[in-house]
């Protein structure tokens, strides 16, 4: 019996083994787009898998997803794969990651100023080498049956009232905290807005280091109000049928947060790659965005007759730039000394 | 173990014309497996349109086909995996002659499951195999020109 | 002879470089900057060190009363439940779910370094209550006894037998939790983010950041010459080897422990469960993504009965060339990188596709265990066992007979523990798998994804059945130890 069982391990085995490291058995014609990208888009439950069907009808390709942890890790990876195996399409690089994209790897020149798009998002555009193809507006998310008075300002935060109830996320490793840092120094200025750092970092719950972190800890009402997007309500009503969430209307002007796709110069695939940034910015791959990542699309037509619409009519916006190499070094400078400051127990 | 094989000849060599039918089993499921192997068998679900095309026309008991239609038709690969993983077996344990008596009993489950999953057009064929894996399964092929007279001599038994 | 013994050195050598690897990896792929900025560094040791200290001192004074409790509910219930895994649990459930456990146990719960120690300490309790229940049963169940006979009372007992006996194993558990808090990095982000970085945090920082991966490196390098330095301390404990201890003994147990720790647990676990209920409510995404969750669990089982199986080689490959010279020290001091890093470094190493991708994670994980597992008992397990090796060795047995007849009839039940334990961490991996894999291909990462699109019940339950999973992979693990201990006894 011992012999049985071993002999027929062996040969699955050795099956499986060889079958993972055979070239793959795939037409001459059928090529792979391979697209770096974060799992929240590659994934079953983000727009990328839906996106992959309806490409790979079309272009008699096979697309590839690879994803990765972080920004940093993307371009280490496409810098260590990109030449061997092919990078042709990066996908969820926010604004804070365009100098460090640009200053690591090569970019193609892509033009998309035809786009039919709001004049809120045609600065987004100001850039060569990157297209936006999804956006948000940064809001603080809460309880509507919530017995605490709605904050009205950022300033408000900083009330006894709130102290450790609002979740906020690390800008070292969320995005979502770097806009808050730069909502607060570009609505205070560069002192007023150190002090109130100094003020929050005694008031937040936590600086979690992602936003599902802080998500969570609202999920599980560890806090009344967490750092978000103006859209997380629509995912509570559309999907759980629960309108209590709301997101609040500050006085000063809430951030915006792109996210792009870019073609690396080494692409192999570069008009497949083009093509499906075409998809992507069509209305019908901007209505599977929308509705998989619950932001707002790029494409005006896309959001006509949603819930989305109204939403993104909200104009209380800041000034939309790409922040530069400077503009992110201050920003975590500024959040490093701030931290130091602190001494270790409460 | 070289010595045992030759040996083989002359102890149980009544067994040898078993053995040449027995090696040419072996060299069909190799060949049929290698052909799995190197076509998109293992990629593409040709096994799951077989199956969904077939086996509601077979003679196959109810519980079968809603096992295989709700378990086996979505996982595909496995099962693609697991029809070329025991055909590679059959091949190779009848080339060789090692383990032959149980890998025989293994052959009589996937030349059943084959008769019911390919269609009319391969019935017979599998029914035939159905019948010579039982004889090698019955006669302990492997003992002759086979790698399981060595443990056949030391230890007897069932499974040699 | 000397063959024999260059052979053997060769081979610890070889070993010594796999666990230095990442850190090779990773210097010659990165240029060495010169970018250093001592204030930064110190301060983030300084906090380190600081969260380290606390962590194991409170893990370790909660271990001891928990030890008192586990004996009591050993002498009541082992007939019926096993209280250990109870205790061990949270040392494998995510850190999210920890936290919101303990923010429903502590409220409000104090975020900054004193969070990140009370978090730490909760999570090793159970750890070091295990540990220190197992040293006391072996080696003060019959002095307990002896003491009552005699008439001690029982501060009497704690401070004049059971502290000079069991200190330096006191010592080892300090030590195993200070060097896990001090190089921690998931608690430390989450809990005292922006109130207490450390070095794992610094490191982090410097590679997500500033995108500046060999002062990254550097640090890394020198958290881990640090750790190496603090462990050349002589905390060697003797490991007596009893065989049946006796346990009843009212010096040793502790009713009033047992039940505070239990409730404590107990409130910290119905938070976790009623998420876990939530999440049986979206059952519905369980359909849509059953394909994704099956992979997902073959991807988890693939990787943690990988890492258990490397796990038990790589134990066996050490209690073989084991020696108390340089080896032993080096095993003992080593900590390895950040997961990160690791993580990192096995990225750069070989192709990124279908096994080896698997592989990789394999390997990553296991090395990244061997050495915590070496420090939890078994390197001084070795220790203790070198008389018997000693006294083969006199009477002429060769080193591979010494091997197979003492060593591993004598070692074989530890290493299939310890692989049973790897096995069950390896589930929850999410570091060193998010580095390396290319989708998600285990329900950890599966996991984080649906935390990432607001579904934290749902994520909850999966992080349960991440558990089962473990839990079925550590009892397979027993199970081949009961096989193999039947072959070695026959």
């Amino acid at each position: 019996m011992q012999h049985f069982i071993i002999f027929i391990f062996s040969i699955f085995f050795v099956l499986v083994l060889s079958f993972f490291n055979r070239k793959a058995v795939v037409d001459e014609a059928q090529k792979t787009l391979r697209v770096y990208g974060y799992s929240s888009f590659t994934s079953k439950l983000g727009p990328g898998f839906d996106l992959k069907k309806k490409f790979e009808l079309t272009c008699n390709c096979r697309v590839e997803f690879v994803e990765a942890a972080d920004s940093g890790v993307l371009l280490q990876r496409i810098k260590l794969e990109g030449a061997t195996l092919g990078a042709d399409l990066v996908i969820g690089l926010d604004q804070y990651d365009l100098q460090k994209a640009l200053s690591e790897i090569n970019w193609r020149k892509l033009d998309f100023s035809q786009l039919d798009i709001d004049e809120i998002i045609r600065p987004a555009l100001s850039n060569s080498y990157f297209v936006p193809f999804d956006w948000g507006v940064i809001a603080f998310v809460g309880r509507k049956e919530d017995p605490l008075p709605a904050p009205k300002s950022l300033k408000d935060l900083t009330k006894s009232i709130y102290k450790n109830k609002i979740a906020l996320m690390d800008p070292r490793t969320s995005s979502p905290g770097m806009q808050f840092l730069s909502w607060v120094y570009d609505s205070m200025g560069k002192d007023e807005g150190e002090k109130y750092l100094e003020q929050i970092m005694n008031q937040a719950h936590s600086f979690s280091p992602s936003w599902s972190t802080a998500y969570g800890f609202f999920s599980k009402r560890q806090v009344s109000y967490v750092l978000s997007y103006l859209t997380s309500p629509l995912y509570h009503q559309l999907i759980e049928h629960n309108n209590s969430i709301e997101a609040f209307t500050f006085t000063e002007k809430h951030p915006i947060q792109f996210e792009f796709a870019g073609i690396p110069l080494d692409c192999k695939e570069c008009t497949l790659a083009e093509e499906f940034i075409n998809l992507m910015l069509s209305d019908e791959g901007q209505k599977i965005i929308m509705n998989k990542n619950f932001m707002f699309p790029v494409i005006k037509s896309a959001q006509v007759g949603t819930p989305f619409e109204p939403l993104s009519k909200f104009n209380h916006l800041a000034q939309f730039k790409i922040p530069s190499v400077s503009d992110v070094d201050f920003l975590i400078k500024s959040w490093t000394s701030i931290r130091r400051g602190e001494k270790n127990a409460k | 173990m070289l010595v045992s094989f030759l040996d083989s000849v002359k102890y149980v060599g009544h067994l040898v014309p078993i053995s040449f039918l027995r090696i040419f089993l072996g060299y069909y499921y190799l060949q049929s497996a290698m052909l799995k192997y190197t076509s998109d068998f293992l990629n593409k679900p040709k096994i799951a349109e077989t199956i969904s095309e077939f086996l509601p026309l077979s003679q196959a008991p109810e519980w079968y086909k809603v096992i295989i239609t709700a378990q086996m038709i979505p996982q595909w690969q496995i099962l693609a995996f697991l029809i070329t993983g025991f055909e590679f077996a059959i091949a190779i344990s009848y080339l060789i002659g090692y383990v032959v008596r149980p890998v025989a009993v293994l052959g009589v489950l996937l030349s059943l499951n084959m008769i019911f999953i390919m269609g009319p057009a391969y019935e017979d064929l599998n029914k035939t195999f159905l019948a010579l894996h039982l004889v090698m399964a019955w006669i302990g092929a492997g003992r002759c020109l086979g790698v399981d007279y060595y443990f056949y001599k030391r230890r007897r038994g069932i499974w040699w | 002879m000397q063959n024999k013994n260059s052979l053997k050195t060769f081979s610890q050598g070889l070993l010594t470089f796999f666990l230095l690897c990442p850190f090779l990896v990773l210097f010659f792929h990165f240029k060495m900057s010169t970018r250093w900025d001592w204030n930064e560094f110190g301060w983030a040791l300084k906090n380190s060190v600081w969260q380290g200290l606390w962590s194991a001192l409170l893990s370790t004074s909660g271990g001891l009363a928990l030890a008192s409790g586990l004996i009591f509910c050993e002498n009541r219930f082992s007939r019926w439940v096993n209280f250990n895994i109870f205790f061990l649990l949270p040392n494998f459930l995510p850190n999210l779910f920890i936290l919101i456990g303990l923010m429903s146990l502590i409220d409000p719960f104090p975020m900054g370094s004193v969070g990140v120690v009370i978090v730490h300490a909760f999570i090793n309790f159970g750890l070091c209550g295990v540990i220190l229940k197992e040293v006391i049963k072996t080696k003060l169940s019959k002095l307990s006894d002896v003491a009552f006979i005699l008439g001690a009372g029982r501060w009497h007992f704690y401070s004049r037998v059971l502290w000079p006996l069991i200190r330096k194993d006191i010592l080892q558990v300090f030590f195993l939790v200070f060097v896990t808090a001090f190089s921690s990095f998931a608690i430390p982000l989450v809990v005292g983010g922006g109130k207490g970085i450390n070095l794992e945090i610094l490191i982090f920082e410097k590679m997500k950041i500033y995108n500046d991966w060999s002062t990254a490196v550097v640090i890394s390098g020198v958290q881990s010459l640090l750790l190496f330095a603090f462990s050349l301390a002589n905390f060697n404990a003797n490991t007596v080897v009893d065989v049946n201890p006796h346990l009843q003994s009212r010096f040793l147990e502790s009713r009033l422990s047992f039940y505070v720790f239990t409730f404590l647990y107990l409130v910290f676990f119905y938070s976790y469960f009623s998420g876990v209920w939530e999440g049986i409510s979206s059952w519905s995404d369980f359909e849509l993504y059953s394909e994704e969750i099956v992979s997902g669990i073959f991807g988890t089982l693939a990787i943690s009965i990988g890492v258990g199986c490397a796990i038990f080689a790589l134990l066996m490959v050490i209690t073989r060339l084991h020696q108390t010279n340089w080896f032993h020290r080096f095993l003992n001091g080593y900590i390895a990188p950040s997961t990160a890093l690791v993580g990192f470094a096995f990225l750069v190493v070989g192709p990124n596709s279908s096994v080896f991708v698997l592989l990789k994670i394999v390997l990553g994980l296991a090395l990244s265990y061997v050495i915590y597992l070496y420090k939890m008992g078994y390197g001084n397990y070795l220790i203790e066992l070198g008389r018997y090796k000693e006294k083969a060795g006199l009477l002429g047995a060769s080193e591979s007979l010494i091997f197979w007849r003492v060593l591993f009839p004598l070692t074989y039940k530890r290493m299939f523990l310890y692989s049973g334990i790897a096995a069950f961490w390896a589930t929850g991996d999410y570091g060193i798998s998010k580095m390396i894999a290319n989708r998600d291909i285990s329900l950890a990462l599966l996991s984080e994804t649906f935390l990432s699109h607001y579904r934290i019940g749902f994520s909850s339950l999966l992080s349960f059945i991440l558990l089962v999973l473990g839990l079925l992979v550590f009892l397979a693990f027993r199970g081949v130890q009961i096989v193999v201990s039947r072959k070695i006894n026959y």
